[in-house]
């Protein structure tokens, strides 16, 4: 093994400007990988745990159906086609019964760390001579806290305010900008679907990063949201929190499955998004994968071309005693030193990187709002970079390299007349 | 003396070509035996045989008594490393290499680990071919003759008891190949085996046995 490594460091070092270009191909490569992983990956995940923790793992309400054909299929079987002109949206019964039985029997289950009962509905805004459409949730905040990390996003920690003052509300950062409120304190008018009248205080902001929830979300006591929207005593929604996120998909159909109403794990209610996500993964990933790609050929260039050159050396150190798969081994071996030396080179030129995508300070204002680039900096990229650029190094110079231990040396002696 | 190697019957063919017509040859220890033979008769074949670099058609190659089987390629290189030295026309250095590190390969090759043995082996090969201050350089850097003694080094790096010579001679001035010729009287004097493959007459008369193949056939 001694002498491989010998001949095949010398042979390497010895053509420092080829060994030199494709070592920075799969250093660039790993670097890119890295970078890119770490700013897609980074956006990806804090979108989906911001979005997440703060909506619900699962989320028990009414399904929404509006079909026209119901009365149809009731008389006449499933199988009825037909088309309903005129049909109107109904009224359902927008409720969820017996919530109080599920907020017991879910608040006991080892798998879920908490439930929280919401009332959600629509309802205007006014500040002044601006007014803006708001999404209402009425909730209990020592039960929410269990259930969501809305805590985390309140402003000035005043959740517990709209327990003590039944008649204060916390508002989205962005619908606060919106209407021009820049601190607590201030008074709006709750104008409701039915036309009533509230004014309501401001207590706190909540401040998520998702412009979708902080545009529209207002939190109030569910107290407060049932009398408004006249509806003592309902809820609508059940928001569950469980121990391992990866389970609510299963968890939401076994749920589903018990209550008969309808449980949307968190992967269905951001399905879109998850879609998006996997595809805009496969394009970053393709990308990655062809700069892998072209620096694999980069070395399985400089290795072919190696191979050609060096066929007397190969020819008498197979004379001298060396087999055919130490001659494989000491080309291999140089395509792992360039894929050795460019991923480590690669790995410490993606970190410069993501040190200097994180001080790049800017407003980001698009799914999310942040400062800047979100990063997620965990090592497995490095890893994954590092393996990726070994076995692409390994496939680019192992057919070089068994070419060259299938030279057959006699012919190289008498060519060489 | 004892046989060290022995070609018998040896054949060899490609397509309907016949290179070698059945030759048999004894080489014993302190042999110094020259091929010569036209262009195209044969002789680098045989070695090339008798070497183990290539099988025959048909016949026995036998080293230490025992015959060789040409299909285990481990063996061939084992017994190729250790028992034979090979010396060709052009000096086939590693150019990435130095005079010391191409000596040095063998070695490894064979096992040898401890490094103050190789450093001694390798000085005491560089002396005795009159290298002694080339052993840095790289093969570029080296004359005609001193490149070709680097070769001889290289062959002798493992001691082996049997150095085979392709034309050892033929890329060189009279002055380098007189040099390279005493290198190989010098050897053989000390017991060594030599088999050379030539087509100068008077460098085949100075060996103990001089050898003719023609068509394939040995003739003398």
């Amino acid at each position: 093994m001694r002498s491989i490594l010998f001949i095949a460091f010398k042979l390497l070092t010895e053509r420092k400007r080829q060994a030199l270009v494709s070592t920075m191909g799969v250093a660039i490569g790993v670097a890119a990988f890295i970078a890119m992983s770490s700013v897609m990956n980074g956006f990806q995940i804090y979108f989906i745990k911001q979005a997440v923790d703060i909506n619900a793992h699962i989320t028990l309400k009414i399904e929404e159906t509006d079909d026209p054909d119901r009365i149809l299929k009731a008389v006449y079987g499933e199988d009825i086609v037909a088309d309903v002109l005129g049909s109107k949206p109904k009224d359902l019964k927008d409720k969820i019964i017996g919530y109080k039985h599920y907020l017991d029997k879910y608040e006991n289950d080892d798998r879920f760390i908490g439930i929280a009962p919401h009332l959600t509905g629509q309802a205007i805004l006014n500040y002044g001579t601006k007014e803006k459409s708001a999404t209402l949730i009425g909730i209990e905040p020592a039960l929410e806290r269990r259930a969501s990390v809305v805590d985390d996003y309140i402003e000035f920690g005043n959740l517990d305010k709209i327990v003590t003052d039944r008649n204060s509300i916390i508002i989205g950062k962005l619908l606060a900008r919106d209407l021009g409120i820049k601190e607590p304190g201030k008074k709006v008018t709750l104008v409701s679907p039915s036309g009533g009248l509230y004014t309501l205080k401001v207590v706190d902001f909540f401040n998520s990063g998702i412009t979708s929830l902080d545009q529209s979300r207002v939190y109030m006591n569910l107290r407060t949201l049932q009398a408004i929207l006249d509806k003592p005593n309902q809820v609508n929604e059940l928001i569950i929190r469980v121990k391992d996120v990866d389970q609510a998909e299963s968890l939401a159909a076994e749920i589903s499955e018990e209550t008969g109403y309808y449980a949307e794990s968190w992967q269905r209610a951001f399905s879109n998004f998850l879609q998006i996500f996997k595809m805009q993964n496969w394009i970053t990933y393709m990308m990655v994968f062809a700069i892998l790609i072209v620096s694999a050929f980069g070395i399985f260039n400089i290795m072919m071309m190696t191979v050609l050159e060096k066929k007397r050396d190969i020819a008498i150190l197979k004379a001298i005693g060396y087999e055919d798969g130490e001659i494989t081994r000491i080309f291999v071996f140089q395509g792992l030193l360039v894929g050795l030396i460019g991923a480590l080179l690669g790995c410490l030129l993606g970190y410069l990187i993501e040190v200097w995508l994180a001080s790049l300070k800017f407003d980001l204002v698009g799914i999310i709002r942040a400062s800047g680039f979100v990063l997620d900096r965990r090592p497995r990229y490095f890893v994954l970079g590092f393996v990726f650029a070994m076995v692409f190094a390994f496939f680019a110079s192992f057919y070089p390299s068994w070419r060259a231990s299938r030279l057959f040396p006699v012919d190289i002696f008498r060519s060489s007349v | 003396m004892s046989v060290i190697l022995e070609g018998r019957d040896i054949r060899k063919s490609i397509g309907e070509s016949e290179i070698l017509n059945g030759i048999s040859i004894q080489i014993s220890t302190g042999d110094f035996i020259s091929i010569v033979g036209a262009s195209g008769s044969g002789k680098s074949s045989l070695m090339y045989i008798l070497g183990l670099l290539d099988s025959p058609t048909s016949g026995d190659v036998i080293i230490d008594g025992k015959k060789v089987d040409f299909g285990d390629a481990k063996l061939l290189s084992k017994i190729r490393n250790k028992k034979i030295g090979f010396v060709f026309q052009f000096h086939y250095l590693i150019t990435e290499l130095t005079t010391y590190e191409n000596i040095l390969i063998p070695m490894l090759k064979n096992g040898v680990k401890d490094r103050e043995s190789l450093k001694q082996r390798c000085y005491e090969l560089i002396e005795s071919l009159g290298l002694k201050g080339k052993e840095g350089r790289k093969p570029y850097q080296l004359s005609g003759g001193e490149q070709q003694r680097v070769a001889i080094a290289r062959a002798l790096a493992n001691d082996p008891e049997i150095v085979m010579a392709d034309e050892p001679t033929g890329n060189l001035d009279s002055k380098n190949s007189a040099m390279v010729m005493d290198v190989f009287l010098g050897l053989n004097e000390k017991g060594r085996s030599i088999l050379m493959i030539t087509h100068e007459m008077y460098l085949a008369q100075e060996t103990k046995k001089v050898l003719e193949i023609k068509d394939g056939l040995m003739v003398s």
